[in-house]
């Protein structure tokens, strides 16, 4: 029967080609503009730690001395001291501070002249905390972090670009003055958004980082970290001691039992530090992750508004496709009430012409598909960070399909029942 | 034409009316709110500032091997003025737009905890000319004043004199000369020498919402600390002059990274995502007053058509063209004004909306009143061609249908 009305339906859309056309394209216009901006948005939202991201925690303290401005509320990021003596007094659970700065990479044999890459600072763990692969070596150790070791791993991209991919685990990287030694390759790597970038002063998303180094090395080596704050009068070149913040702090915590034992000792860390005089709160943060990136607003906020924009223009297509589609059905009242009179019933007058508006919302799908796919290319050339991943997805290739379906549908039911109601007698007597 | 006829009238045909209706709302709504956020972002990309921006131009050196400070660099300037169409170049540790924030609290009370978000520019000998500050009270560095500023620890401005934005001026000392004052960062005190017209900071909002426009003025001696190397130029030129600029500093410091940039592709990059943002919203506008044109004019023709009937009748009791155009159009204009009341109504909720979860001040009434006057005259102009057509039918075809 479903098949019959459909075939009615197109017949009577066929009927008048350039209202059906223009139908058609605004259905397609709204899908399409939906499509377009819920595809950067739910790429921008996904879970960069899939499996993992309820275990992994940001760490927060507020390491104002008293008297400083703007003492009362915590601080993104973490200064080395505190950094230090939080990774002395919690070593039974896996963490890692971060830091983010351009490392300069000196000219070398075939490379005369000097390059950058950008550098993740860690401790041994970040490894195993962050899910990290090893291509070629492995992660350095714990020693090498409290010897100061000058030692790196590198991403895949960049060993590509300096070693031609091959396994340069034992080769030397010469940054700065001093030479590191490759001791690991990773294999490709890049979470999205970048979580451990946030508020680092790093983008959020797109690209791979360079090198991963330790640390306690090179802050030895006039490490300049991307972001920093300070609360009294820095010196810039002794990082180590500076009353600044410019690290990230993550833990990886299994259970819940685990929190409770890490939130109770960073509370005693912190009320410890207040009762010594060097915080003037007492306050301190742990969110998980995905707390952390909403926290942080990781999207940004034209993403969201370009969601509901596109949203609202959704909307307008509908309702100005139901009003076209309520024309048709007014004017062709005399059909229907020949049919009725041949002895359709309500129902199927009703089904016959929601039939027929679903049959426009499955074109305007279609049409709406090709219309993200422009937009979403459009997109890509953008100057966003974010700007490469623009690419439709399965799920989204299905939600166009279900948005098409009952936009279509929301459009069609008032002209549906519009016409199902129509006396027939009225209509066949006005023939 | 009376409108309590044209209501009832209406009345009898609820679900078309409605439609129109509905369709004038939303359109309304949306469109008021989205030519607010366009006005918003055009006035983002416009923010003026009162330097030359199109002849200036900067390289940025990084990984300086040289242990010299003053030597250096003023090897570097000397090179850069060197080169054939650079009129004049100088060091700073920024510059407007450019990301590259060095944050400043002041106060006018060293005992006090009572701090102004102020954007630090630090300008090596000549800076304050070659950046173009524009200076309405007091006077310009001198030579003796650069060469007793230096950068302390890396971050910090020693110079005892200091110019100030006129924004910063104002909101430091309202209503006051702020010549001779005195104020106070983390580090010193800095006497206010003089007062420039405003410019940009480093990155829009780093200051709060309104400090777009505070920031200090430091000269100081050569330092490595400054990244920065300012060169004026005529901006047909400035390709080929930072291209050899680049060479120059090269030839100086073979290990220097080194990126040279013209100072209006960068403001424009800077504001790129509000331009794209910019294109979208009237794209949207366009496209959302095409489709609500469209599903006027398909609605109102077919409605109209339906009641040719009722057309003829009263073209045949004396009704003239006229009238039946204006019924038309007065019966359009009633539901315009319902739609738009309706509309502007819905845009104040979704202001509401958007205020509550992004960053979005309230929409004044002019823009809802606006986009509802948009939506009455398109809904006019939609019904102008059924409603003529309609006025043709001759009372006797239209009384037999």
């Amino acid at each position: 029967m479903w098949l019959y009305y459909l075939k009615l339906g197109l017949r009577s859309l066929l009927r008048s080609p350039v209202l059906t056309a223009l139908t058609v394209l605004m259905l397609a216009m709204g899908i399409g503009a939906c499509i377009t901006t819920w595809t950067v948005y739910h790429l921008l939202s996904g879970d960069p730690m899939p499996g993992r991201s309820g275990q992994l925690f940001y760490v927060r303290l507020n390491p104002y001395p008293p008297g400083v401005e703007a003492a009362d509320r915590l601080v993104t990021l973490m200064s080395y001291h505190d950094a230090s003596a939080l990774w002395q007094l919690t070593p039974q659970f896996e963490q890692t501070p971060v830091a983010l700065g351009t490392i300069v990479i000196d000219g070398m044999a075939g490379k005369p002249r000097p390059s950058t890459t950008e550098g993740v600072l860690g401790r041994a763990p970040m490894f195993d905390v962050f899910a990290m692969h090893f291509r070629y070596g492995g992660p350095w150790s714990a020693m090498d972090d409290a010897s100061h070791a000058r030692v790196v791993v590198l991403s895949e991209a960049l060993n590509r670009r300096l070693f031609h991919g091959e396994n340069s685990v034992g080769r030397l990287l010469p940054v700065g003055t001093h030479d590191y030694r490759v001791v690991g390759v990773l294999r490709p790597w890049s979470p999205q958004p970048r979580f451990y970038a946030l508020s680092l002063g790093n983008r959020s998303y797109g690209g791979t980082d360079g090198a991963f180094m330790p640390v306690t090395t090179q802050m030895d080596d006039g490490f300049v970290p991307e972001n920093i704050n300070c609360y009294a009068e820095p010196d810039f070149r002794h990082l180590a001691r500076a009353p600044c913040t410019w690290l990230g702090y993550w833990v990886q915590l299994r259970s819940k039992a685990d929190q409770q034992a890490y939130r109770r000792l960073l509370a005693g860390y912190a009320g410890q530090q207040k009762s010594q005089g060097r915080f003037a709160s007492a306050q301190m943060g742990l969110d998980d992750l995905r707390t952390w990136l909403i926290t942080r607003k990781v999207i940004p906020e034209d993403v969201q508004l370009q969601a509901n924009i596109a949203f609202g223009f959704l909307w307008i297509c509908i309702v100005n496709t139901g009003g076209l589609l309520l024309a048709k059905c007014l004017r062709r009242s005399r059909e229907i009430g020949t049919r009725r009179a041949l002895g359709a019933s309500r129902g199927a007058i009703f089904a016959q012409f929601l039939a027929e508006s679903v049959a426009v919302g499955l074109a305007g799908g279609a049409l709406g598909l090709l219309l993200s796919m422009a937009g979403l290319w459009a997109v890509r050339q953008q100057p966003a960070a974010y700007a490469g991943l623009a690419h439709l997805d399965g799920s989204m290739f299905m939600l166009a399909w279900v948005v098409a379906l009952v936009a279509s549908v929301l459009a069609g039911l008032l002209p549906a029942w519009r016409a199902s109601v129509l006396a027939p007698a009225t209509q066949l007597k006005a023939m | 034409m009376n409108p309590v006829v044209m209501i009832r009238s209406l009345r009898r045909h609820p679900v078309p009316a409605l439609m129109l209706v509905l369709e004038m709302a939303l359109a309304c709504a949306v469109l008021g709110n989205v030519l607010h956020m366009l006005e918003r972002r055009f006035a983002a990309i416009h923010r003026v500032e009162h330097i030359d921006e199109a002849s200036l131009a900067f390289l940025t050196i990084d990984n300086r091997g040289a242990s010299d400070n003053a030597d250096t660099i003023s090897r570097e300037l000397l090179a850069l003025k060197a080169i054939p169409g650079v009129s004049a170049a100088a060091q700073s540790n920024s510059l407007p737009l450019s990301h590259n924030v060095w944050g400043g609290s002041l106060r006018l009370d060293p005992t006090t905890q009572d701090w102004t978000d102020a954007s630090t520019y630090i300008l090596g000998l000549d800076g304050s000319q070659v950046l173009g500050l524009k200076l309405v009270q007091g006077r310009d560095f001198r030579a003796d004043d650069y060469a007793a500023g230096d950068i302390r620890a890396g971050s910090s401005p020693t110079a005892p004199v200091v110019i100030l934005s006129q924004s910063l001026a104002r909101r430091l000392w309202p209503g006051q000369s702020p010549l001779g004052k005195v104020v106070y960062d983390s580090a010193g005190r800095h006497t206010v020498i003089g007062v420039a017209r405003n410019v940009l900071v480093p990155e829009i909002g780093v200051n709060g919402p309104n400090g777009n426009y505070d920031e200090a003025f430091y000269p100081s001696r050569p330092s490595m600390d400054m990244r920065y190397d300012l060169i004026r130029t005529d901006p047909r030129q400035m390709p080929r002059v930072l291209r050899q600029a680049q060479q120059a500093l090269y030839g100086i410091d073979p290990q220097a990274l080194i990126y040279a940039g013209e100072f209006g592709s960068e403001r424009r990059a800077y504001f790129a995502t509000d331009r794209s943002m910019v294109w979208m919203l009237s794209l949207v506008s366009v496209v959302m007053l095409a489709a609500t044109a469209l599903g006027v004019v398909g609605l109102t023709s077919f409605w109209v058509g339906q009641r040719r009937g009722q057309i003829g009748i009263r073209r045949a009791l004396g009704a003239r063209r006229r009238d039946v155009l204006a019924y038309f159009q007065g019966e359009n204009l009633l539901l315009s004004v319902a739609g738009g009341g309706l509309g502007m109504l819905l845009g104040y909720g979704l202001n509401l909306y958007l205020m509550r979860h992004y960053e979005f001040v309230h929409l004044p009434a002019a823009y809802l009143w606006s986009g509802a006057l948009a939506l009455l005259l398109l809904g006019q102009l939609a019904v102008l061609g059924p409603a003529l057509k309609a006025s043709r039918i001759s009372p006797v075809v239209a009384m037999r249908g």
